[in-house]
């Protein structure tokens, strides 16, 4: 799903953001564990402090039932040591009533313990009333009873809503732990989604992208040179894929180049080849067609067919970045005259040269100098096949020396100038009929650059074009200004 | 083999090869005439119309095909010359079935190769036009 108009996010701030929102979400689970936690601790203490006064209104219950069967006894039986134990109960009540105050949390308990308090202080005073007057047992039941019972129902109603308290403090805590563990478990699964999230993501946008980037490594090395890689979401792996598919391009640009070059050598070495066999079998026919003339050619193709390889070899040699050059101060005018002598035109080229009356010194190796010159005089003939002037031209300006080669041929199209002095290449609308390996301009370029000098070329359609080679010139040499004497020699 | 005085037209652009060439089918009986490429090469068919015409396929100004068309569409008659193509493309069979002749050689080839193309060219051509007058 390709996403246009946006740019594609980064892996890093993937990373980053996945990392801070796992954080978040810990530290949140964090929190919320700490608070049930302290809320459960409160409830348990709650749960004990009500438990603990549940425990002591039964006691206080029991010991006002113990006082009031003491207080029986001691009527029937005004007994001293009776009257010993129920001032020990009675110390007890007045205790365990201290005791349920001290432990008052609300006002409903606090007026229920005033009852308590007064409803246990009414029935010791009428208590103590019937001791004093040296009451009877039946008179002693009948007083008391009502305190007593009133005294008791306050102590009931007491522990009741007690224990009341202490079912509701069970159900919260209860309620609290439900809610702790409903909260716990969904952090818990919102922690394992993200985690699928965060796998699922991984593999989708960057294991995918990777295997299919593998994929498409695997198919190239398999021979596929079209292949493109798939780069997917996240802006490296995009720009990992952009530069496979950007290396695997120009692989595969220089691959078509070289073999386009390759077909187009064999093609080209077939036609001096036919011409040496056509002119062997002459030869060796009954009565042979012998002539000086025939001998000439043939070693004119066998020329062409040696110059060829070396050019190649050259090629091979300089691509390799094994040009070798030794330099020496020469006059250029020497070279320029030497490769005009020799070029190889078939008769219908008019070569024209202009050269200065001073030497022209560069410091340069001078046979490196001579294929410069040959190879550039080469295309020239090759690229005006319908004959037409040739101009090699040797001037100086700028400190430096130019030699321009011009022609009236068929010219080179905008478009096919950049990419011109690349090697293996051929110029696809000149090919047929123009023979030639295409490597001449790649030597001249690389045989220049090595001198420090560059090559320039300005080419129009159907008119013509015309090579400049520019080199550093030495310091001895004649001034630019009085190195523009030319002389013209016609061949 | 005798060549009784057939006449040929060379027409490549390897200088080397048309002089040679001609100079060895000069010294076969034939009567021998080239050009450098196809413009030249259709200005001699309409000067001396030849019994066959040995054609390369690359040349400057004017191809072999180009020149094999030119010779259908504009002159009635030059159709019948056979052609033998002769060229080192890649695929000349090709080239030569677009052309509409079954006489190709694929460079470089033997010099008994060319001079048996030539004469089974010249006598298709013999029994062709005899076959036509009867």
């Amino acid at each position: 799903m390709p996403v246009r108009g946006r740019p594609r996010p980064s892996l890093r701030s993937l990373i980053l953001v996945s990392t801070f929102l796992f954080g978040l979400l810990v530290v949140a689970l964090l929190i919320g564990q700490t608070w049930t936690s302290r809320l459960l601790w409160q409830y348990a203490l709650t749960l004990g402090h009500d438990a603990a006064s549940v425990g002591i209104i039964s006691e206080l219950e029991r010991a006002l039932r113990e006082d009031h069967r003491l207080e029986n006894l001691l009527l029937a039986r005004h007994d001293p040591a009776v009257a010993t134990m129920q001032s020990v109960t009675e110390s007890d009540l007045r205790r365990l009533i201290g005791e349920v105050e001290a432990s008052v949390d609300n006002p409903v308990e606090d007026r229920l313990i005033d009852r308590v308090q007064r409803d246990v202080d009414v029935y010791l005073v009428e208590r103590g009333g019937l001791e004093a007057r040296g009451a009877g047992l039946e008179e002693g039941i009948v007083a008391t009873r009502q305190s007593m019972e009133r005294a008791l129902a306050a102590i009931v109603d007491l522990r009741v809503h007690n224990e009341q308290e202490l079912r509701q403090t069970q159900r919260d805590a209860q309620r609290v732990l439900w809610y702790e563990t409903l909260v716990s478990g969904a952090g818990v699964g919102v922690l394992i989604l993200a985690l699928g999230a965060v796998v699922v993501g991984s593999r989708r946008l960057v294991l995918g992208p990777l295997l299919d980037l593998q994929e498409a490594v695997r198919q190239f090395r398999g021979g596929d040179l079209e292949v493109k890689a798939r780069g997917g979401q996240v802006s490296e792996l995009q720009d990992l894929a952009s530069a496979f598919d950007e290396m695997a391009g120009t692989i595969a640009l220089q691959r078509r180049n070289q073999l386009t070059f390759l077909a187009g050598v064999a093609h080209d070495l077939r036609d001096p080849v036919a011409a040496v066999k056509i002119g062997i079998q002459g030869l060796a026919r009954a009565p042979p067609a012998a002539t000086p003339e025939m001998l000439e050619r043939l070693d004119r193709q066998l020329n062409r067919l040696a110059r060829m390889v070396a050019d190649l070899l050259d090629a091979t040699r300089i691509e390799a970045g094994q040009l070798e050059i030794r330099p020496v101060d020469i006059d250029l005018r020497e070279v320029v005259r030497a490769m005009v002598d020799l070029a190889p035109t078939t008769g219908n080229h008019a070569i024209t040269t202009r050269l200065p009356d001073r030497p022209v010194m560069v410091r340069a190796d001078a046979l490196r100098m001579e294929q410069v010159v040959n190879n550039l005089l080469s295309n020239a003939i090759k690229y005006s096949p319908g004959g037409g002037p040739v101009e090699v031209a040797l001037i100086t300006e700028a400190g430096q020396a130019v030699i321009a080669v011009s022609d009236r041929g068929v010219g080179i199209a905008s478009e096919d100038l950049t990419g011109l002095f690349d090697p293996f290449r051929r110029r696809p609308e000149t090919r047929e009929g123009i023979p030639g390996v295409g490597l001449g301009l790649s030597i001249v370029r690389r045989i220049v650059a090595a001198h420090g000098g560059q090559v320039e070329v300005e080419s129009t359609v159907g008119v013509g074009s015309t090579f400049r080679v520019c080199l550093p010139l030495v310091a001895a040499a004649g001034t630019a200004a009085d190195a523009q004497f030319e002389s013209e020699a016609q061949r | 083999m005798s060549a009784a005085g057939a006449s040929v037209l060379i027409v490549d652009d390897d200088r080397d090869i048309c002089t040679m060439l001609r100079d060895i089918l000069t010294a076969d009986g034939f009567r021998v005439r080239t050009a450098r490429d196809g413009t030249v090469g259709l200005r001699l068919l309409h000067q001396h119309y030849p019994d066959v015409v040995l054609l390369d396929v690359e040349m400057p100004r004017l191809g072999g095909p180009e020149m094999a068309h030119q010779m259908l569409v504009h002159d009635a008659g030059m159709e019948n010359i056979p052609i033998v193509l002769a060229s080192g493309v890649a695929d000349l069979a090709e080239v030569a079935r677009r052309m509409g002749t079954p006489y190709f050689l694929t460079k470089p080839y033997e010099l008994d190769d060319l001079l048996e193309l030539l004469q089974r060219a010249l006598n298709e051509r013999r029994g062709g036009t005899s076959s036509a007058s009867v």
